[in-house]
C-alpha cells in the first residue's frame, strides 16, 4: 500500500496539476480579501436558482465554499482519469502484475491512493480558504469544516465510476465520457421528475420511483450532505444510500474486471 | 528440482474477429531446472511471451497445468522470488530510474532501507549510476533496458525471466548484460531467457528449447543443437590417396589432400575409419566433431516443421 500510495502521489503531483489547485485556491482567497462585507443574513428563498432548496442553502457563503470544493473535485477527477488506463497499458501492466501482489490489492491501493491524495488536496485548499474567511471576515462556522470531508465522499463516488470505466476500456477518454454521461443522466432524470406530476401517467410515476432506487443521484447526495453539515432537515436519505450502494457495486465490478482480463 | 513446469499448456486468445481465435500455445510441456540458464527460441509469434505471461499470471492459460516455484501462478507468493523484464516495456513515465527501482522494491514488500542497500549495487551492475536520477522518459532504448534489468533484480530473485533483454542494447551493453547473466548463474540463479539473439543464447544458455506455433519442437543442451550428430572432420595427410568408405560405416562428405569430412552411421565406426587410414599409413593429425551455429540449427529445425507461424 505504501509503495502504491507513494507512487500515485508521485504520479499525480509530477503532472504539475497541483499548480491548478494552488492557483484556484489563491484566486478564491483573493476574492475573499476583495469583498468588503459579506451579508450573512441574505436569504436565498427569493432567488429562482435557490428557491427549490432547503433553508440550509440560505448561506450563500457556505454554498460558494461547497461549490468551490466540488470544482476542485471535478479537476481531481479529470486529472486522475488516466491513472488506470495508464497503469493497464501494454508493457506497464506487466510491470505491476509481475510483482508478488494480487490485482485486487493493486486496484484497491491505487484507487484509494488517488482518493487520499485528492482528499488531502481538498483539506489543504478547503482549510486555506476557510482560514481566509475567518481572518478577513471573522466567519467561524463548523458547517464549513464538515463539508470538506463530505466533498471528499462525493469525490469517492466519482473516482470509483471513472476508475471503473478506465479499467473496463483502458481509455481515458472513455472514462471521462462515462462520468459525463452519468452526470447528464442525473439532470435528465431530475428534469423528468419535475414534469412527471403534470403528465398524470402511472407508468411514468412508477418509472421515476424505480429510477430513484437504482440510478445514482450524486447531485441529490450532495444536497443531503450539505443539509447534514448545516443541521438542516433531510427528507429522505434514499439517494445517498443508492449512491453508496452503486459505488460499492462498481468497486466490486472493477475488481472482477481487472482480475479476469488478460493483459 | 523443477522451478518451472508446464503440462499440455494451451492458450487461445479470443480475438472476436472473423479471422477466428489465435492459438498462442498449443499443448506446451516444458520443465526448467533450478540453477540453469534456459534459452527459449522461436520465430515471431511462436508463443514465447505468452508462456512467460502465463507463468506470471498476467495472462491466464486456457487449459493445461503450470507451476512456478511449486505454486500455481494465481498465488502471488509464487512471484515473491521472481524478477521479470517484460518485452517492449513501458515503465511508469513519472518515475526516474531510481524511482522505478524503489517502486519495484516496495511492491516486493521490501523496506526502504533494504532497497537503498541494494540500489547502488544494482545501478553499478547495469551501468546506470549516472542516470539514476533522470526521468525514464528521457532514457534511450538501451538505457531503459538496463534499468529494466535492474528492477527485475531488486528483490534478489532466484528465478529471473527475461524477455528479449538485449533488445535495443548496443554491443558493449550486450556484452555487459551477458556478463551480468553469467554472474547471476554463478550465484545459482535460474534464468529463462527469451531471445532472438541466437549467438548470445549459444554462449550463455545451458539448455535451449525451440518453440514454433505454440509448441516446443526441440529441447536440449546447446551442444545437442550445435553438434552435427555424427559428422567428423578428420585432418590427415591424405595426399592423392584414393579413399572410400563402405555404406555401413558412413558417408564421405568431402575429401581434400589434408582433410576429410565424414558422416558416420554410428560413433563406433569412427574407429573403422581410423583403422583404414592407419592401414594405408596415412598420418592422422586431428579428429573433431563438427559444429554448426545455433542459428543454423534453429533455421533447420523451424524449416523442418514447416516454416514460421506468422
Ligand atoms: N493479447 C493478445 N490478444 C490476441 N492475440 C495475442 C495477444 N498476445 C499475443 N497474441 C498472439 O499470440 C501469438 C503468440 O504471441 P507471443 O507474443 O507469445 O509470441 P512471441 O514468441 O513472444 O513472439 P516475438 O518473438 O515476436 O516476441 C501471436 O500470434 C500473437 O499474435
Ligand atoms: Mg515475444
Amino acid at each position: 500500500m505504501r509503495g502504491i500510495l507513494h507512487d500515485t502521489a508521485n504520479e499525480l503531483l509530477t503532472r504539475k496539476l497541483y499548480w491548478v489547485f494552488v492557483i484556484i485556491t489563491g484566486l478564491a482567497i483573493l476574492a475573499i480579501m476583495g469583498v468588503d462585507n459579506i451579508d450573512l443574513k441574505f436569504q436565498g428563498m427569493g432567488d429562482p436558482n435557490l428557491g427549490e432548496l432547503n433553508e440550509a442553502f440560505g448561506n450563500p457563503m457556505l454554498i460558494g465554499f461547497y461549490s468551490f470544493l466540488g470544482f476542485l473535485g471535478i479537476i481531481a477527477f479529470l486529472a486522475s482519469a488516466n491513472v488506470f488506463p495508464g497503469m493497464l497499458e501494454r508493457g506497464r501492466a506487466e510491470f505491476y502484475f509481475s510483482k508478488p501482489v494480487t490485482r485486487t490489492f493493486l486496484y484497491l491501493s491505487k484507487f484509494f491512493s488517488i482518493w487520499l491524495v485528492y482528499s488531502a488536496v481538498l483539506v489543504i485548499c478547503g482549510l486555506s480558504v476557510y482560514m481566509a474567511l475567518w481572518f478577513f471576515h471573522s466567519i467561524s462556522d463548523s458547517s464549513f469544516l464538515l463539508v470538506i470531508p463530505f466533498s471528499s465522499i462525493l469525490l469517492l463516488f466519482w473516482l470509483a465510476l471513472s476508475a471503473f470505466a478506465g479499467i473496463w476500456r483502458r481509455s481515458t477518454v472513455f472514462a471521462i465520457i462515462v462520468v459525463l454521461l452519468v452526470r447528464i443522466g442525473e439532470t435528465v432524470v431530475s428534469a423528468i421528475q419535475q414534469i412527471t406530476p403534470l403528465l398524470e401517467s402511472d407508468t411514468m410515476v412508477k418509472a421515476i420511483e424505480l429510477s430513484e432506487k437504482i440510478y445514482p443521484r450524486f447531485d441529490k447526495s450532495s444536497d443531503i450532505l450539505l443539509n447534514l453539515a448545516t443541521g438542516a432537515r433531510v427528507d429522505s436519505f434514499l439517494p445517498l444510500w443508492v449512491a453508496i450502494i452503486f459505488t460499492l457495486v462498481i468497486i466490486l465490478l472493477s475488481i472482477w474486471k481487472i482480475r479476469r482480463t488478460d493483459y | 528440482m523443477l522451478v518451472i513446469e508446464t503440462q499440455d499448456l494451451t492458450k487461445i486468445y479470443e480475438t472476436g474477429l472473423k479471422k477466428g481465435n489465435i492459438t498462442a500455445l498449443n499443448g506446451l510441456s516444458i520443465g526448467i531446472e533450478a540453477g540453469e540458464i534456459f534459452g527459449l527460441l522461436g520465430p515471431n509469434g511462436a508463443g514465447k511471451t505468452t508462456l512467460v505471461k502465463i507463468l506470471l499470471n498476467i495472462t491466464k492459460a486456457t487449459s493445461g497445468s503450470v507451476m512456478i516455484n511449486g505454486l500455481d501462478p494465481s498465488d502471488p507468493r509464487s512471484r515473491a522470488r521472481v524478477g521479470f523484464l517484460p518485452e517492449n516495456h513501458r515503465f511508469p513515465t513519472h518515475l526516474t530510474g531510481k524511482g522505478l527501482l524503489m517502486l519495484a522494491g516496495r511492491l516486493h514488500g521490501m523496506s526502504d532501507t533494504e532497497i537503498k542497500e541494494k540500489l547502488s549495487e544494482l545501478l553499478e551492475l547495469v551501468g546506470m549510476k549516472r542516470w539514476a536520477d533522470t526521468m525514464i522518459t528521457k532514457y534511450s532504448k538501451g538505457m531503459a533496458q538496463r534499468i529494466g534489468l535492474a528492477q527485475a533484480l531488486i528483490a534478489d530473485p532466484d528465478l529471473i525471466l527475461l524477455d528479449e533483454p538485449t533488445d535495443g542494447v548496443d554491443p558493449v551493453g550486450k556484452a555487459e548484460i551477458k556478463t551480468v547473466l553469467q554472474k547471476l548463474r554463478s550465484r545459482g540463479k535460474t534464468i529463462l531467457l527469451n531471445s532472438h539473439m541466437l549467438s548470445e543464447v549459444e554462449m550463455i544458455a545451458d539448455r535451449v528449447a525451440i518453440m514454433n506455433k505454440g509448441k516446443v519442437i526441440k529441447v536440449g543442451s546447446v551442444d545437442d543443437f550445435t553438434k552435427r550428430a555424427m559428422r567428423y572432420e578428420i585432418e590427415a595427410e591424405i595426399g592423392n590417396e584414393r579413399f572410400t568408405i563402405p555404406e555401413e560405416v558412413g558417408k564421405l562428405v568431402t575429401i581434400k589432400t589434408n582433410m576429410m569430412t565424414v558422416d558416420l552411421t554410428h560413433i563406433d565406426q569412427l574407429n573403422t575409419i581410423i583403422d583404414q587410414l592407419r592401414t594405408k599409413r596415412i598420418a592422422i593429425r586431428s579428429i573433431q566433431p563438427t559444429r554448426i551455429s545455433l542459428e543454423q540449427s534453429f533455421i533447420d529445425t523451424i524449416e523442418g516443421t514447416g516454416g514460421t507461424s506468422v
